[in-house]
């Protein structure tokens, strides 16, 4: 059974994700913004991640930054679920790295859980 | 000796009260462009006093700048040349031209933002013996066009959040995984999961009318074979012109060489080519046909989208580019549509450096094109990237 960290901090969005990846068998911990993110992710020891980008107190770009000083986590694979598209947005991300990066909008949450089977699959190739 | 055309000799004497009286900004120069007459409110604007002005290039004053300040092309110089040009061309009267926001560095002020009209004055046979240009800030409506579309963008972003959680919701339920539901309820779901996808376009396309809007689209030209993108859309566009039983030709006109590219930005062309061809299959009855064809007449390249479908009648032709408008027969047969299509693909097409046109017969068909000049589409990478939104059904 695969254990993911969910960093969101619109409640509508996690029950989502709550609901779809509970259903599909998944260890689920959650977080509504960075800083909650970083303590969380301790105990959970994520197989990966989904993140948002803005949120208060610590954003994503922050939480990804200080996750990857950790050598524990410095490879788990993160996806970023955002509505930022521009693409600054994206390079910064990318360069901090992460796995993957989607627009929420642009998806369905059959593509965010088909996106992440995939990247734990890679992972473990 | 035949009298020397345009010199100072004809200048025309405005009378300084008639002038004086007009609320904006005036100037009067000759036709060298030297400063004959200046009113009150130009004096003042131009923190200059009028007896240094007058009889200097009148560009001595006026420093032209971009909205960020810095030096850039000026605009009304080079209007009041295309001005003189037509006028000495065609020795008839030229009509006035009023310029888009031109950004003017004015001593002590900053740089503002002035709409500037700008008029000939001729005699009757059309000999240029001045101009007249009149300028007035319009600062407070630039701020207020700009809050208008920030508000918009901004609630654009907002409104994304929640009508993604009603979509993925939505989706959830459809697909049984909450548990079985009943036919006749998944009519509605189906029902309210399309209405939740209309919204999420229309608040896309507000968002990217908004960035049109303000001119903060980015730019980034690229090598684009016109005739691969073309082909690449017939195939975006299969399912819809399957169920609406038309058939979709690409043709690259002999003046286009095979994979002959040219630099825009590969995504916008692709928007405009896309919306243009998307439009054709929609109106098109059924047995119909959809053609796009590349072609070149040397100096542009030309992307035209035939049709044989429903047209649009004489009296709405003018309208057909402007915002939130749709044709009747149109609206009649999809009154779904925003009306937001084409107004954005103008745009588009205005911020690639390429110009938009159509030729309609109701009942017999449109063509609607866009040229693009061989040189390709000018830069802009500080602007945001027009989102393309594309939701799977």
């Amino acid at each position: 059974m695969s254990r993911i960290l969910i960093v969101e901090d619109d409640p509508y969005i996690m029950r989502v994700y709550e609901r779809k990846f509970q259903a599909e068998g998944f260890t689920i911990a959650t977080a509504k913004n960075g800083e909650e993110g970083l303590e969380k992710v301790k105990e959970a020891k994520p197989d990966i991640i989904l993140l948002d980008l803005v949120m208060p107190k610590k954003d994503g770009f922050e939480f990804v930054r200080e996750l990857r000083k950790d050598d524990t986590y410095a490879k788990t694979p993160i996806i970023v679920l955002t509505n930022l598209g521009q693409e600054h947005d994206i390079e910064r991300a990318q360069k901090l790295g992460i796995s993957a990066y989607l627009l929420k909008s642009n998806q369905s949450i059959q593509d965010v859980f088909e996106m992440v089977q995939k990247t734990l699959a890679n992972a473990k190739s | 000796m035949a009298q020397k055309r345009n010199t100072v000799q004809n200048a025309v004497v405005l009378p300084p009260e008639l002038i004086a009286s007009i609320g904006d900004g005036v100037i009067v120069v000759d036709p060298s462009l030297k400063v004959t007459e200046a009113n009150a409110q130009a004096v003042e604007m131009l923190h200059k006093r009028k007896s240094t002005m007058v009889g200097h290039p009148v560009w001595r004053f006026l420093d032209i700048r971009d909205a960020k300040g810095k030096k850039t092309h000026n605009t009304v110089r080079i209007t009041i040349g295309k001005l003189l040009h037509k006028a000495r061309a065609n020795k008839r009267k030229v009509p006035p031209v009023t310029l888009p926001p031109v950004y003017v560095k004015f001593p002590g002020l900053g740089v503002l933002p002035y709409a500037f009209t700008l008029s000939l004055i001729q005699n009757q046979y059309g000999t240029v013996q001045g101009a007249v240009l009149s300028f007035r800030d319009i600062s407070t409506d630039v701020e207020v066009g700009n809050m208008k579309s920030e508000f918009v963008s901004l609630a654009a972003h907002q409104l994304r959040a929640p009508l993604t959680s009603i979509r993925w919701n939505i989706e959830m339920l459809l697909r049984g995984e909450i548990g079985p539901v009943p036919e006749t309820q998944q009519e509605l779901l189906h029902d309210i999961y399309a209405s939740n996808g209309r919204m999420l376009t229309l608040v896309n396309d507000l968002l990217n009318v908004s960035r049109l809007e303000s001119g903060r689209i980015r730019v980034d030209p690229t090598p684009v074979d016109l005739v691969a993108t073309a082909q690449d859309i017939k195939k975006e566009l299969e399912g819809e012109a399957r169920v609406g039983h038309v058939s979709v030709v690409v043709e690259r006109d002999v003046s286009v060489k095979e994979g002959e590219k040219v630099p825009v930005d590969p995504g916008l062309m692709h928007e405009v080519i896309k919306n243009f061809t998307a439009n054709a299959i929609k109106y098109t009855p059924e047995g119909g046909k959809v053609t796009v064809r590349v072609s070149s007449d040397g100096k542009r390249y030309r992307v035209g989208v035939a049709d044989t479908g429903m047209g649009i009648s004489k009296k709405e032709q003018t309208k057909i580019f402007t915002k939130f408008f749709r044709a009747a027969n149109a609206a009649d047969k999809d009154p779904l549509g925003s009306g937001l299509g084409l107004y954005m693909v103008k745009m588009l097409a205005g911020a690639l450096g390429s110009k938009v046109g159509f030729r309609s017969k109701e009942g017999e068909g449109s063509e609607f094109f866009v040229t693009i000049p061989r040189k390709g589409s000018p830069k802009n990478l500080h602007g945001k990237p027009y989102s393309s939104l594309s939701l799977k059904a």
